[in-house]
């Protein structure tokens, strides 16, 4: 072998192995993940980026907002704007980022025809969801703790929130939502192009990859399986609702926290429901609506809107899934 | 005379390479229909074709025999522009790289055994690459040991099978001049 | 004509990437197995492998949170919570998975090795 040749070899060799090593020693790229308990539940921040490092700030800054943005909206909270919203009746001056859930929540409202009613508060707390010991409550009291409620208790005019009833506000289906993309818009001032944000199982994801995002959704009835994944190339919120959440069994009768406003039970045309959109706080309520619309009338209300679609399992357990995101789901 | 038999040794060339490439490109799909509890981890059999175009006709041949199997074996398989299609063509040109640079550089020195075996490894090493580029994880160069060690046992089986298939193929090529 | 599918040059060729191989492995920090992490308000308050059994006590500010690792599920055993909703979650062990006690601000979240990613990059429920 003549020596031009075994030179060639060596720097052939040489170079492969710098290749090699360059890799390995630049393997710390790890997305930089973070979690904090808010909302009831994990919230994780995922940055991707070549050195996630210098947004740790900006995660911090957005876990702040969202921990702001949930007093405002807790109605836990005896301060918080929905608290004191609730208890009064009349012209209310609620901070901007509740009017503008509530705007939000009140289009969607009309748009279900009211199976999205962010005023069923006495009827939550009625069945006591969130108690030690939730139960089914007798139909009379259900009556009343309807009484008032419905987009009509609602209107918001000159800035100003208007509540023409008694009835106790509820954003549990919105407000996640709105945080999320809250937070989102923070991260995104900040500099962040690619990230992932993850409240209990409801995403809202940032930016693109050089692969698409899969988004695995979870079996209704079985916990460990999944029910089919989403491949979606383009940044968007995935939000499931389910009726195996929260619930309880009382004479071997499953009893959810998805209501029907319009009969103060569980919704029961649903098992689970996943609506895809570019924003949580529309994924969100969407979400809860067409749990409570069933397949149908949901997938047909998905329609309306601009890059939205939906996955449905109805009581049944037979999966539909609306005409734009079929292209988009894997099935396992 | 001595036109018509150069046309003739031409026509016979384009004949097996046109052969090469549709046998290759069936092992392809074959091998991408077998399950694998990896899904790179392929054992790499279209490659004796490769190999046979790569020594009977030297290394143009050898290209035009694997992009020809990874394109249409994408457009057949219908992953073409896919990640699995990008990951078979960077692991398969790493590979035609590898076996063409090695044959043209070792001479007659190197048999089909070692040029399958530096193959596989620059199989491996392209599609390492790109899914490393591609998964954006570093994570993935964890596989580079075992995939290698895989890689020259599969490479020396297909070194083996295309000196046979040489052999024969060789035989009676002499046989009808 | 000889036969040429296996001469010294072949030998060599796979010997240096045998040895290539084998070496890369060595040099390859080995990767970690599943660990089994517990946060508070994003801080890592302890990490252990997945495989190795063992029982933890983390104190919070209700009290102690007894976290048991056996046979390669992590569940919670006992806590001071409460309604004991982290103690009848089901054990997890997959990657990517987790426990949460909320009165007691613990995540238990399994962070499993690089090598077997899991098919899915979030899990929508």
């Amino acid at each position: 072998m003549s020596p031009w040749r075994l030179l060639v070899i060596g720097v052939l060799w040489i170079g492969v192995a710098a290749a090699f090593w360059h890799v390995v020693q630049n393997r710390e790229q790890h997305p930089l993940s973070r979690t904090r308990l808010l909302l009831g539940t994990v919230v994780e921040i995922t940055i991707y980026d070549e050195r996630p490092q210098r947004f740790a700030d900006s995660v911090d800054a957005a876990f702040q907002e969202m921990a702001r943005i949930e007093s405002l909206t807790s109605f836990h909270q005896p301060q918080s704007d929905v608290t004191r919203l609730s208890s009064t009746t009349g012209t209310f001056a609620a901070a901007p980022e509740v009017l503008e859930i509530l705007k939000q929540g009140l289009k969607i409202s009309r748009a279900s025809d009211g199976a999205f009613d962010m005023t069923l508060g006495r009827l939550k707390a009625l069945w006591g969801f969130g108690s030690p010991h939730p139960r089914r409550p007798a139909p009379e009291d259900i009556r009343e703790a309807l009484q008032g409620s419905g987009s009509e208790a609602l209107s918001i005019e000159q800035g100003r929130v208007l509540k023409h009833t008694n009835a106790r506000i509820d954003l549990g289906g919105i407000a996640k939502g709105y945080i999320i993309d809250r937070a989102a818009a923070l991260l995104q001032r900040a500099g962040v192009r690619c990230a992932a944000i993850n409240v209990g199982g409801d995403l809202r994801l940032i930016g693109r990859r050089a692969v698409p995002w899969r988004i695995a959704i979870r079996h209704p009835r079985h916990s460990d399986a999944l029910l089919a994944t989403l491949v979606l190339a383009e940044p968007l919120a995935v939000v499931t609702s389910g009726d195996y959440e929260r619930f309880f069994e009382q004479g071997g009768v499953r009893y959810h926290h998805l209501f029907d406003p319009a009969t103060g039970m569980p919704a029961n045309r649903c098992r689970s429901v996943t609506v895809v959109s570019p924003e949580a706080a529309l994924a969100d309520a969407l979400a809860t609506a067409v749990f409570v619309m069933g397949p149908d009338a949901g997938l047909a209300l998905l329609e309306r809107y601009s890059r939205t679609g939906g996955l449905v399992v109805d009581a049944a357990g037979v999966v539909h899934v609306s005409r734009g995101l079929r292209s988009q789901v894997v099935w396992p | 005379m001595i036109s018509s038999a150069i046309d003739r040794l031409r026509a016979r060339r384009e004949a097996l390479l046109a052969l090469f490439s549709a046998l290759a490109i069936a092992i392809h799909a074959f091998e991408f229909l077998l399950p694998s509890p990896v899904p790179w981890l392929r054992p790499g059999l279209a490659n004796i074709l490769t190999l046979c175009a790569l020594f009977l006709y030297g290394g143009r041949a050898a290209w035009l025999v694997a992009l020809t199997r990874i394109c249409l074996g994408g457009l057949l398989l219908g992953t073409l522009l896919s990640p699995t299609f990008f990951l078979a063509l960077s692991g398969g040109v790493a590979a035609t790289a590898m076996m063409t640079l090695a044959h043209m550089l070792a001479g007659g020195r190197l048999g089909t055994v070692g040029i399958s075996v530096l193959g596989a490894a620059g199989h491996i090493l392209g599609q390492l690459l790109m899914a490393a580029w591609l998964l954006r994880h570093p994570g993935v160069w964890r596989l580079f040991p075992p995939l290698l060690m895989l890689a020259v046992v599969t490479g020396a089986f297909n070194g083996l099978a295309a000196d046979l298939l040489l052999q024969r193929l060789r035989l009676r090529l002499a046989r009808c001049p | 004509m000889a036969r040429k599918c296996f001469t010294l040059w072949d030998c060599l060729v796979v010997a240096v990437l045998l040895i290539t191989a084998l070496a890369s492995w060595l040099l390859m920090p080995h990767a970690d197995g599943a660990m089994v992490i517990v946060e508070r308000q994003g801080r890592v308050l302890f990490r252990a492998p997945l495989h190795c059994r063992r029982e933890v006590s983390l104190d919070g500010p209700l009290g102690p949170t007894v976290i048991s690792i056996e046979n390669g599920w992590v569940r919670v055993k006992n806590s001071s919570c409460p309604r004991h909703l982290c103690q009848h979650h089901k054990a997890i062990r997959r990657s990517g998975e987790m426990l949460a006690c909320l009165p007691n601000g613990l995540v238990i979240r399994v962070a499993g090795p690089v090598s077997v990613p899991e098919p899915y990059d979030f899990l929508s429920h």
